[in-house]
């Protein structure tokens, strides 16, 4: 029975995996209208570049898998503070410096970094590093390096939009406070969701499966941005 | 839960199991890559799985609708490469100033069909000049104002040929980004009227 309830859990993941996969466009960078914005935008303009940050981070479903498998199996909210911070540190430092100092990086191959970091933490969370070769990567320190490569996939994608000089000081920290303030928004959410998953009976059973999932999305978001790189490298 | 298990799950998987869910996920990520991502990302379908479940259409659709709709080049149809007009075509060389962070609109009216051609420049940094070429419906027909932008972004001159979409109004939004006044340099030759100021006729 439980085995049951496990298989249709995961199901349902399987399919808002899918459905997030449907839409990649929308959720990964910064498109469309939003876009026109930032390029036309001169001077500092802190609403809607906190609102772009918080977007950002809300609708990017590469962010939010990360975080979910970081706070997976956090039973203490010392812990979640602890970890969450480690991640802000990492890509707000990207970020703000990326941005100031004109970093810039294949984005493809940004995103495909974002995409193990989701299958990093997920092999993490089944404890697959001690299992299979007997040590454990400290993850504090992984999810701040991974954190850096998150932020610089920010940066990069920010500069794409020709970000006006006027004004970019304040229009990056409120984009990088929106951040935070969206990765708080999401991070609640499922902090909640995953409380109360944990007081379900099969949650030990499921939460193997779930992470195998995760798993599994890490390494389709990590082949999709490798293919994305070949394809446009060669064009 | 106790502290030892925290950060990682309470019944890791066994070496054996481990390896096989790691090797399945691995498989199964392939597997929607292959089948559903590439032809609804990249429109390449080694597998039929794209054509059959109509992901194809996902990636193949922004090619068909960029084209601004006065392109309308339905394939097979004669393209019109040739057009008269009743009365002579006109030139207008325009210099127009703006403030440091300073912006217009620059407009001219045409009606459906008709043609211009144009060349614009100005001596501000190419990172900090900001323009947005647009042909707006005038005028509007329907609740909803119909606007088609041909050419949008940060760049400091332009050189090309419009044939309006439809009667209305059409030209630039220009933004001056950068902290010195300049001056836009811009001349047009064709079939249109100008507005006076450059604004929409009241």
């Amino acid at each position: 029975m439980h085995r049951f309830r496990a298989l249709v859990a995961a199901l349902g993941m399987v399919t808002l995996a899918w459905a997030m996969l449907a839409a990649p466009a929308l959720a990964h960078g910064i498109g469309g209208k939003d876009a026109a914005f930032v390029a036309s935008s001169a001077g500092a303009h802190i609403g809607p570049f906190l609102y772009l940050g918080a977007k950002h981070m809300v609708t990017g479903y590469d962010h939010l898998l990360f975080i979910l498998g970081v706070i997976f199996f956090l039973y203490r909210l010392k812990h979640v503070a602890l970890y969450v911070t480690m991640f802000s540190l990492g890509h707000s430092i990207t970020l703000l410096a990326g941005v100031l100092l004109g970093w810039k990086a294949n984005p493809y191959i940004i995103d495909a970094i974002i995409g193990l970091s989701v299958a990093y933490k997920a092999f993490d969370n089944l404890d697959g590093f001690r299992t299979l070769f007997g040590w454990t990567p400290d993850t504090r320190l992984m999810v701040l390096v991974f954190g850096l490569f998150h932020g610089f996939g920010l940066a990069t994608k920010l500069q794409e939009l020709h970000l006006s000089r006027r004004g970019l000081a304040v229009n990056l920290v409120s984009f990088n406070v929106g951040v935070e303030l969206g990765q708080l928004i999401a991070l609640s959410l499922m902090l909640g969701l995953i409380l109360l998953w944990r007081r379900s009976r099969g949650f030990a059973q499921q939460a193997v499966i779930a992470n195998v999932l995760i798993l599994t999305a890490g390494f389709v978001l990590m082949q999709e941005q490798l293919i994305g790189y070949f394809l446009h490298r060669s064009a | 839960m106790t502290a030892a298990s925290e950060g990682h799950a309470a019944n890791p998987p066994s070496k054996g199991r481990l390896a096989l869910l790691t090797a399945g996920g691995l498989v199964v990520a392939s597997l929607i890559t292959v089948c559903a991502v590439l032809p609804a990302e990249f429109h390449m379908d080694p597998t039929g799985f794209g054509k059959a479940t109509g992901l194809m259409g996902l990636s193949a659709a922004p090619e068909t609708t960029s084209a601004p709709a006065s392109a309308a080049a339905k394939p097979g149809a004669p393209q019109i490469l040739a057009r008269e007009y009743p009365a002579p075509f006109r030139t207008d060389t325009i210099d127009i100033p703006l403030k440091a962070e300073g912006e217009i609109e620059y407009k001219v009216k045409m009606k459906a069909g008709q043609t211009l051609i144009y060349s614009w420049s100005v001596a501000a940094p190419p990172e900090e000049f900001y323009s947005d070429f647009h042909s707006q419906e005038w005028p509007q027909k329907g609740p909803k104002e119909v606007v088609v932008s041909h050419k949008v972004g940060v760049g400091v001159g332009g050189n090309g040929a419009m044939t309006a979409p439809f009667d209305g109004i059409h030209g630039w939004y220009l933004q001056n980004q950068s902290e010195k006044p300049v001056t836009v340099h811009l001349k047009i030759s064709g079939f249109y009227d100008l507005l006076p100021g450059g604004q929409p006729p009241a």
